[in-house]
C-alpha cells in the first residue's frame, strides 16, 4: 500500500486525503506513518516545520505535528494557515504533547493553537490504536468538509449561472418586444384606413401588451443586477444622502399635501445605489398606494442586537395579513393593472438586495392601517 | 463631390463587394431594425446609401476588404449593433479603431440594452455616440439627428 503510494505521482486526491506528520525528534513520526498505511490510510512525513506549511497549502486531511517541533515561528505559519481557511474547511490538526516533563514554551504555544483551530492533544506515550482512532475520526470530519465545500462550489456555480440565463433572457428579449411595438405603431399609422375600429382597438391591444412586456423585461434586468453585487467589502454609506437621492427622484410623484418625515440615519455598509433603490421602491409604493387622507411617510432607524433596524412607515391603505409574505415575490401584484400600475417587482429587488447584505425585510400592516416595511442592515 | 465621383469611379472597378455612392456601414443582424434605419434616413433625406452586414463576422471581414484595397472607397460612417451573431459588437469596434483607413470615422453604437456597464465599455472602445433603440416608431425614427450630427457635411 505505502508503495504503490510512493511510486505513483501523487493526485489530486491523494494530495487532499494524505496527513501530515511532523515529529522531528526520535521514531514517532515513522512510527505513526507505518500504523496509519497499515489501516490504508494516506501519510507524508514532513522534514521539517517549513515543509509541513508548504504542504499544508497545497492540501491536507489533517496534521499530527509533535509539541517539540513547535518553534515560534511554526507557530506563526500555522495560525496564519489555520485563519485564512476557506469558510467551508476546518482542519483537524493533532498535537502530541509531551508527557513526563513538557516544556512550558511549547506547550504554551500548542495551546495557544487549541484556542484557533479544529486541535486535538494525545499524551505520549500514545498507544497506535488511539492514534489510529482520532485520525480516522479527523480523516472522517475532512471528507465532510470536503463534501461541503463541493456543494458550495456547485450551489455558487448553479447560481451563478441562473443569473447568467435571467440577464441574457431579459436582454434579448428586448429587442423583439420593441419591434412588436414599433411595427404596431406603424401599423395604426399607415394602414388605419384598412383596419375598422375594432381593429385598431386590437392593434393598441397589442401595442400595450408590448409595453407592459418591456416594462417587465427591463424590471427583470434590474432584479438580475441587484444581486450581482460581489462580496467584495462595501463603503460606508451615509443613509441620510441615500434617502435625499431617492426622494429627489420621487419628487414629481410625491403628492402636494404629502408630510414625508425622516429622522436622522446611520452609516451602513451599503452600496448607495442599492440604499436609495430600497427607499426609492418603499417610499413609491406608500405614495402609489396611498389612501384618502393625506399621506404620511416616516422613515427611522434603530439599532439592535448587531443590526440597523430601518422602518418605512405609512398610512396607506394596507396589506391583508394573508398577503404580507407575498407581497415580496417577482412579479406578485394584489391590485389589478388598471387601478394600481407596476410589474409587482420592486419589493422583490429590495428583499434581493437586503439579502445580499445578510439583512431581512418584512412588512406589518393591515387594510385601511397604513403599512410599516421593515428592513436590517449589519451594523 | 467632385472628389466623391472619382472614387465611384474607382470602386466600380474593384473586385470587392463596395457600394458605388458614399456610405454608412450598419452592421445589424435584425431586418425589422435595418428596415426602420432606412426609413429614418429618408425621412431625414440623408444623402448616404446603406451597405448592411448581418454580423460580426462579416463586418470584420468587411472592414479588412477595405483595408487591403487602399482606391475603394470605404464608408463615412459605421452604425453597429452591440448584441450580434458571430462576434461581437464590442469586437468590430475593436476592429475598427484598429483598421489602417477606418480608424476616424464616427462609430455610432446601438443597442436595446440600458446597462450602464455596458454603456461605458462602448465609450471606452472608442464609440462615437451611443443610441439606445426605443419602443416607439417617432423615437426611432431621431436615429436621423444622430446620424446628421456624425455625417460630413456633403451628406448631412
Amino acid at each position: 500500500m505505502n508503495e504503490t503510494a510512493t511510486l505513483a505521482a501523487p493526485t489530486p486526491a491523494d494530495t487532499e486525503e494524505r496527513i501530515l506528520i511532523l515529529a522531528p525528534r526520535g521514531r514517532d513520526a515513522n512510527l505513526i506513518a507505518g500504523t496509519l498505511a497499515e489501516d490504508g490510510i494516506h501519510t507524508a512525513v514532513c522534514p521539517d516545520a517549513s515543509s509541513l506549511v508548504e504542504w499544508l497549502d497545497e492540501g491536507a486531511a489533517a496534521a499530527i505535528v509533535a509539541e517539540e517541533a513547535l518553534t515560534r515561528e511554526c507557530v506563526t505559519e500555522i495560525t496564519r494557515f489555520l485563519e485564512s481557511q476557506a469558510p467551508w474547511s476546518d482542519i483537524p490538526f493533532v498535537v502530541l504533547t509531551s508527557g513526563g516533563r513538557p516544556n512550558p514554551a511549547t506547550n504554551r504555544r500548542a495551546h495557544e493553537l487549541g484556542v484557533l483551530g479544529n486541535i486535538t492533544f494525545l499524551e505520549r506515550p500514545v498507544r497506535p490504536a488511539t492514534v489510529l482512532s482520532s485520525m480516522r475520526a479527523a480523516l472522517r470530519a475532512r471528507l465532510r468538509q470536503y463534501e461541503m465545500r463541493r456543494r458550495q462550489e456547485t450551489l455558487t456555480r448553479v447560481n451563478a449561472d441562473l443569473e447568467q440565463f435571467a440577464y441574457s433572457a431579459s436582454h434579448d428579449l428586448q429587442e423583439p418586444i420593441r419591434n412588436v411595438a414599433i411595427y404596431s405603431d406603424i401599423l395604426s399609422m399607415r394602414y388605419n384606413q384598412v383596419l375598422d375600429q375594432r381593429g385598431l382597438e386590437f392593434l393598441g391591444n397589442v401595442k400595450s401588451a408590448a409595453y407592459r412586456m418591456q416594462t417587465m423585461v427591463s424590471d427583470l434586468l434590474c432584479y438580475t443586477q441587484a444581486a450581482s453585487i460581489a462580496d467584495e467589502p462595501v463603503e460606508q454609506c451615509d443613509a441620510n444622502a441615500a434617502l435625499a437621492a431617492a426622494l429627489s427622484i420621487l419628487s414629481e410623484t410625491i403628492p402636494g399635501n404629502a408630510t414625508i418625515t425622516a429622522s436622522s440615519l446611520p452609516a451602513v455598509r451599503v452600496r448607495k445605489v442599492h440604499l436609495q433603490q430600497i427607499f426609492q421602491n418603499l417610499i413609491g409604493n406608500a405614495i402609489k398606494y396611498r389612501g384618502d387622507e393625506p399621506l404620511r411617510v416616516e422613515i427611522s432607524a434603530l439599532r439592535n442586537d448587531g443590526y440597523w433596524f430601518f422602518s418605512v412607515q405609512d398610512n396607506g391603505i394596507g396589506i391583508a395579513t394573508e398577503y404580507l409574505e407575498q407581497v415580496f415575490g417577482i412579479f406578485k401584484r394584489l391590485h389589478t393593472h388598471k387601478k394600481y400600475p407596476g410589474t409587482g417587482i420592486g419589493l422583490a429587488i429590495c428583499q434581493r438586495i437586503v439579502e445580499r447584505y445578510r439583512g431581512r425585510i418584512w412588512v406589518e400592516s393591515a387594510p385601511g392601517k397604513g403599512s410599516t416595511f421593515i428592513f436590517t442592515v449589519p451594523t | 463631390m467632385l472628389h466623391d465621383r472619382a472614387n465611384v469611379t474607382e470602386s466600380v472597378q474593384t473586385d470587392a463587394q463596395v457600394p458605388t455612392r458614399r456610405h454608412i456601414l450598419v452592421v445589424e443582424d435584425n431586418d425589422a431594425d435595418v428596415f426602420l434605419l432606412k426609413e429614418a434616413i429618408a425621412l431625414h433625406k440623408l444623402n448616404v446609401g446603406v451597405h448592411v452586414v448581418e454580423n460580426g463576422a462579416l463586418a470584420i471581414s468587411y472592414i479588412e476588404s477595405i483595408d487591403g484595397n487602399p482606391v475603394s472607397d470605404g464608408p463615412c460612417l459605421c452604425l453597429l449593433d452591440m448584441n450580434l451573431p458571430l462576434r461581437s459588437g464590442p469586437e468590430v469596434l475593436r476592429h475598427l479603431r484598429r483598421s489602417q483607413r477606418l480608424a476616424a470615422i464616427p462609430a455610432i453604437v446601438m443597442t436595446s440594452s440600458r446597462s450602464q456597464t455596458e454603456r461605458e465599455e462602448i465609450m471606452r472602445l472608442g464609440a462615437s455616440a451611443y443610441f439606445h433603440k426605443p419602443i416607439t416608431y417617432g423615437e426611432f425614427m431621431d436615429i436621423g439627428n444622430v446620424l446628421r450630427c456624425f455625417l460630413p457635411a456633403s451628406h448631412a
